[in-house]
């Protein structure tokens, strides 16, 4: 009897020491439907884990079903903060496979627009980045400019989000007359306005205690997670899919790849502000130098890639993604596998939160820079 | 690429006219229909611009097709011309991509018909690609030195659109992967990729394993391919590699292979009590799980006739 009790109330002791916290699917700071169970001793995160999945629509099912052409749109969907660079990846890959050239003008109008898709993507991030932690005036000042980069891509392609803009073998429309104009004017107000979110955060005492020092990773722990993308140059690593294996001649131009040093939060916000200015400089050397010429290459109707397999990466704002595509000689993919920088990269998610207080928890999703659309495929 | 640029000057002399006309009615009419609301006078600079480089769009492959050899061009007229004979019969095989173009209501479908044909015997070319494509590993050292390292364990090196991949055993899977990791030369540090095959009809060797790998510091890829029977569990690399974790998670999760040593073999995706495992290809598409649904979602069929829908409308009124 005696021991019973004693057993017991050591039991209730250790239990009322841990709890187990349900954040999401429906919580703001989530970034969409990610649910994260976390176990907590006090406020202190003793161990996560995520549950995702909730978006999950079978895409690389669907992609066994469809022609090579009919499945481009679909990833649009996958990243959808960041869908051009959804698209260069699977055209790119399929152009790979089928070896087809695409024209240089084509190329250098695919950088402009992924670089400029990338520089509205980080503005996202950045905007809902700050709002999580607290600064809720950059998340006005982000989509200010953002709304710049929509406009421009509403006007080429037509839709502002899910920008369907490449086919495969090229470019289905070539530029506007005044696209070019109005890309250096967005280019022209930039600099300035990282400048303004710089002022607002860069020495702003709430967001370095909040961010410097949160989420260390050593750069050996960021490769062995297969971390890619801002969150692994953030902990010091030199790897960008543009300049280690240049696709749609980025070997042509002339930028920067920022790593940070210490690997926390503030570093990897460091490195995706400097990725923004760095994208600009792209945009402009692509503007400068782009070649006349056709926008689409010679490409068969009927989409027939001969039999074999390509791994096709390209550096999209999330990190790698990549698509590795198996044909067996017909007009649909034997299998279409999505490397998705999000979802792998959120696997780090656990290493980083064990530690640290609740409220680092939504610092840190946002900085791994989800998208649930492509966490869930 | 050469095919395709090869064969567009017999298109081009064969039916040029046609080719250009529409070319150009297709981009005129792009350009003049998609900036409607952009003013009148803009939409004479949109067209001419698209006509300006609409040119060189036909221009160039004539000159690059001018540079490859005459040689391989007379086999292909003669294919042509052979084609021209009897252009009844493989148009019916051409019947299938012309019908999106027929629409047009335009002159040129009959001599377009007869262009495909053209294409058409050019098409075993995609064939004879294939084994181009993919060579032996031959004059590789690092390769070299692995199949010495790893003797019988692997079967095939081979180099595919300049990627490299090799085929190990699965006994010798795990071991080659910790060599790779832990190799001076070229320490491929990094899992990119890990995911999986089905493969139905190869009995006994179901399921290809396939990863990525990649060298930070050489900048280097290797693909890794291992097959394992229907059934079978696949060695874990995640202790080599931690990123591995969730990828493997995602395999078992769309597969149903197990990996032997993952510290936390669950579904990651699809919910914990989902039936099947859907990448598999005997996995139906439109398929529906109603048991499931049942359960977890509630969901109950919709009668129509007494819905609250109606309940509702029918109080309205």
């Amino acid at each position: 009897m005696q021991e019973q009790n004693s057993v017991k109330s050591r039991e209730t002791l250790f239990d009322a020491e841990e709890m187990v916290l349900n954040m999401g699917p429906q919580h703001p700071s989530t970034h969409g439907v990610l649910r994260v169970l976390l176990k907590l001793d006090g406020e202190t995160v003793t161990d996560l884990d995520c549950d995702i999945g909730y978006l999950h629509r079978g895409v690389e099912k669907i992609a066994e079903h469809d022609t090579y052409a009919m499945i481009t749109p679909y990833w649009d969907r996958l990243d959808y903060v960041a869908a051009v660079s959804g698209d260069l990846c699977y055209v790119g890959g399929v152009e790979k496979l089928l070896q087809v050239e695409v024209p240089r003008r084509a190329q250098y109008l695919r950088v402009i627009l992924t670089e400029l898709q990338r520089i509205a993507s980080h503005l996202l991030w950045l905007g809902t980045h700050a709002i999580d932690i607290g600064a809720v005036t950059v998340l006005l000042y982000c989509f200010r400019e953002r709304e710049e980069i929509l406009k421009i891509f509403e006007d080429f392609i037509g839709a502002r989000l899910t920008a369907h803009a490449f086919r495969i073998g090229g470019l289905w429309w070539d530029i506007y007359p005044e696209f070019e104009e109005r890309v250096r004017d967005f280019l022209d107000i930039l600099p300035d306005r990282i400048e303004e979110y710089e002022v607002l955060l860069n020495a702003n005492r709430i967001w370095l205690s909040r961010t410097v020092g949160i989420g260390v990773l050593s750069s050996e722990e960021a490769i062995n997670l297969s971390l890619t993308g801002p969150v692994l140059r953030g902990s010091g690593v030199r790897y960008d899919v543009r300049k280690a294996q240049p696709y749609s001649s980025y070997e042509e131009f002339e930028f920067e790849v920022p790593i940070g040093e210490n690997g926390d939060t503030y570093d990897r916000y460091l490195v995706r502000m400097e990725e923004m200015k760095q994208s600009a400089l792209i945009i402009e050397q692509a503007l400068d130098g782009l070649p006349e010429g056709p926008v689409m290459a010679k490409v068969p109707k009927v989409i027939k890639p001969p039999a074999g397999e390509v791994y096709f990466p390209i550096e999209a704002p999330k990190g790698e993604l990549g698509v590795y595509l198996v044909s067996d000689g017909s007009n649909k993919p034997y299998r279409m596998r999505i490397r998705p920088p999000a979802y792998i990269n959120l696997q780090s998610l656990k290493r980083m939160a064990i530690g640290h207080l609740v409220a680092d928890v939504v610092a840190l999703i946002g900085t791994i820079d989800i998208v649930l659309g492509e966490v869930d495929r | 690429m050469p095919d395709e640029i090869k064969d567009t000057p017999e298109d081009q002399s064969g039916d040029k006219p046609s080719e250009e006309s529409k070319g150009a009615g297709e981009q005129g009419s792009r350009g003049a229909g998609e900036p409607r609301e952009r003013g009148a006078e803009e939409q004479g600079q949109i067209i001419s611009a698209s006509a300006e480089h609409g040119s060189p769009t036909d221009d160039a492959p004539v000159e690059e097709a001018a540079a490859p050899p005459p040689a391989e061009d007379k086999p292909a007229a003669a294919a042509e011309a052979t084609s021209e004979e009897k252009p009844d019969a493989p148009a019916k095989d051409a019947a299938k991509p012309a019908p999106p173009r027929a629409p047009d209501a335009r002159k040129p479908p009959p001599p377009r018909a007869a262009a495909p044909p053209g294409d058409r015997p050019a098409k075993p070319p995609p064939a004879k690609k294939g084994p181009v494509v993919t060579v032996e590993i031959t004059d590789d050292p690092f390769i070299d030195r692995i199949k010495e390292r790893f003797t019988g364990a692997i079967t095939e090196a081979v180099a595919t659109h300049g990627q490299q991949i090799l085929v190990v055993k699965k006994d010798a899977y795990v071991d080659l992967c910790r060599f790779l990791r832990d190799d001076e030369e070229y320490p491929f540090d990094m899992c990119s990729d890990l995911t999986a095959l089905h493969w139905p009809d190869r009995k006994g060797q179901e399921f290809d394993i396939v990863v990525n790998l990649y060298s930070v510091s050489k900048n280097r890829r290797l693909r890794i391919k291992t097959a394992i029977a229907d059934g079978e569990a696949c060695a874990s690399v995640t202790s080599i590699w931690a990123g591995a974790d969730w990828m493997e998670r995602e395999v078992y999760d769309m597969f149903g292979m197990r990996f032997e040593g993952h510290p936390d073999l669950r579904r990651v995706l699809l919910p914990q009590d989902w039936p099947g495992h859907p990448l598999r290809k005997e996995y139906p598409i439109g398929y529906q799980d109603n048991e499931w649904t049942d359960k977890h979602l509630d969901y109950r069929e919709v009668d129509y006739d007494t819905s609250l829908i109606d309940v509702k409308y029918a109080e309205r009124r």
